[in-house]
């Protein structure tokens, strides 16, 4: 009971107080501020508060900025034309990027994609591989074993070989989607998306060992 | 960028900021507006970044970043709030991500907290009351330091470049409400350390 009224008491005194502030920055409408001018002509201590508020705002205002440097508007316009002469050097050296991105991109998604596929039509997808399907973190689960894929046969491989080759993961990796999502980009933009990519693939490769583990365990297990 | 506000504000802005006057001149192709601004602008943001980020140099680094990034959004730039209240949230933005910078520079020498108890110092008749008026200015200083980023950010920007709590509400990407509070925190910390000084 008595903690609750401190706690009143005590967010009455904040809100005056940060009132007091508002009135200080002339930020109280005029019938709020015409109203607590009065209590502070009537209570000195709400007074000196106030002054006291006007004491730093004077101290802060006297804080020695430092000047600004006689050539910074000179130095400013160096880099705008910096800046637009990096992007000119862009658009001229865009061709050529797209060539390399386009390159390295198709490499890294074919592989992958060739040893997804790979893996999966070792591994086939009959009952006895779905605890390791479940282990499978998602991009590898979806590209290598789409969801509600029925027990392959050797009569559906081909089919099953395009679906995979299809599933969202593997498509991702395809170069002409990506190089048409990229026409627009900058060579930095580019370049991070590249980074990007291949720490993908890595992941990508890295989700394939542990597949591949998976699988060997499974097959120990089926031998016991 | 800012837009999307209704036309009356918009319209009136253009004809009373004289800043955003001079941003949709140089948006028109008028270079010298682009200096005019940066003429009028660049000592506050200076005086600005430099309590915040306190380093002279960075923060000069941080007025010519704000100042590309205005050159750079000309053709952007629709006036739906003040001109200053725009480039102030452009410095702040910057400032805060100079802030998180692992290895941002954290104090400068070039302007240290003694100067301002220099300056207001002098001001004082004896030589008693200027060194006690420039201690009290090194420790306001000291504890304005101390203050968290955006109770100091609000502080600045009302006390001493006068943006209304609706400014610096823009300028920090808030709300009047919490501006009002920031403001209030820092400036009764202050006062309650030059308090302590003073008894």
């Amino acid at each position: 009971m008595q903690r609750d009224h401190d706690e009143r008491r005590r967010d009455a005194q904040t809100e005056l107080d940060e009132a007091l502030s508002a009135l200080h920055d002339a930020e109280l409408s005029e019938e709020q501020a015409a109203a607590l001018r009065a209590r502070v002509d009537a209570e000195p201590a709400l007074a000196r508060r106030l002054d006291r508020f006007d004491a730093v705002d004077r101290r802060l205002r006297a804080h020695a900025a430092p000047e600004v440097s006689g050539d910074l508007f000179a130095r400013l316009q160096r880099r705008i034309e910096k800046d637009r002469s990096g992007s000119h050097g862009s658009a001229r050296l865009r061709t050529p990027a797209r060539r390399l991105l386009g390159a390295r991109l198709g490499l890294a998604g074919g592989l992958a994609a060739a040893a997804a596929l790979t893996l999966y039509l070792a591994l086939g997808s009959g009952p006895g591989n779905d605890p390791a399907r479940e282990a499978m973190p998602g991009l590898v689960k979806s590209a290598i074993v789409p969801e509600g894929s029925p027990p392959s046969s050797a009569e559906t491989v081909v089919a099953e070989r395009e679906a995979v080759a299809s599933a969202p993961g593997i498509a991702a990796l395809r170069v002409p989607a990506l190089d048409a999502e990229w026409a627009a980009a900058s060579d930095e933009e580019v370049a991070i998306a590249m980074q990007y990519q291949v720490l993908a693939d890595l992941e990508l490769i890295r989700d394939l060992e542990m597949l591949e583990l998976l699988a060997a365990l499974e097959e120990v297990g089926s031998r016991g | 960028m800012f837009s999307g506000l209704a036309f009356p504000a918009e319209a009136s802005l253009r004809e009373i900021d004289p800043d955003a006057q001079l941003m949709l001149a140089f948006q028109a192709g008028d270079v010298s507006a682009f200096e005019k601004l940066f003429e009028r602008w660049a000592q506050p943001l200076l005086r600005y970044l430099e309590r915040i980020v306190r380093d002279a140099a960075t923060a000069e680094e941080l007025v010519q970043e704000a100042f590309l990034r205005v050159h750079r959004a000309r053709a952007r730039y629709v006036p739906e709030a003040k001109f200053s209240t725009w480039l102030y949230r452009i410095a702040t933005n910057l400032a805060f991500n100079e802030l998180r910078r692992p290895r941002s520079r954290s104090h400068h020498a070039s302007i240290d907290d003694e100067t301002t108890g220099i300056q207001l110092a002098a001001r004082e008749s004896s030589p008693e009351a200027r060194a006690h008026a420039r201690l009290l200015g090194e420790e306001v200083e000291r504890e304005m330091a101390e203050l968290p980023e955006r109770q100091r950010m609000a502080l600045w920007l009302s006390a001493v470049e006068g943006l209304s709590y609706a400014e610096v509400a823009e300028a920090l990407e808030t709300s009047e409400k919490s501006v009002k509070s920031l403001v209030h925190r820092g400036r009764a910390r202050l006062a309650e350390r030059l308090l302590d000084l003073e008894v």
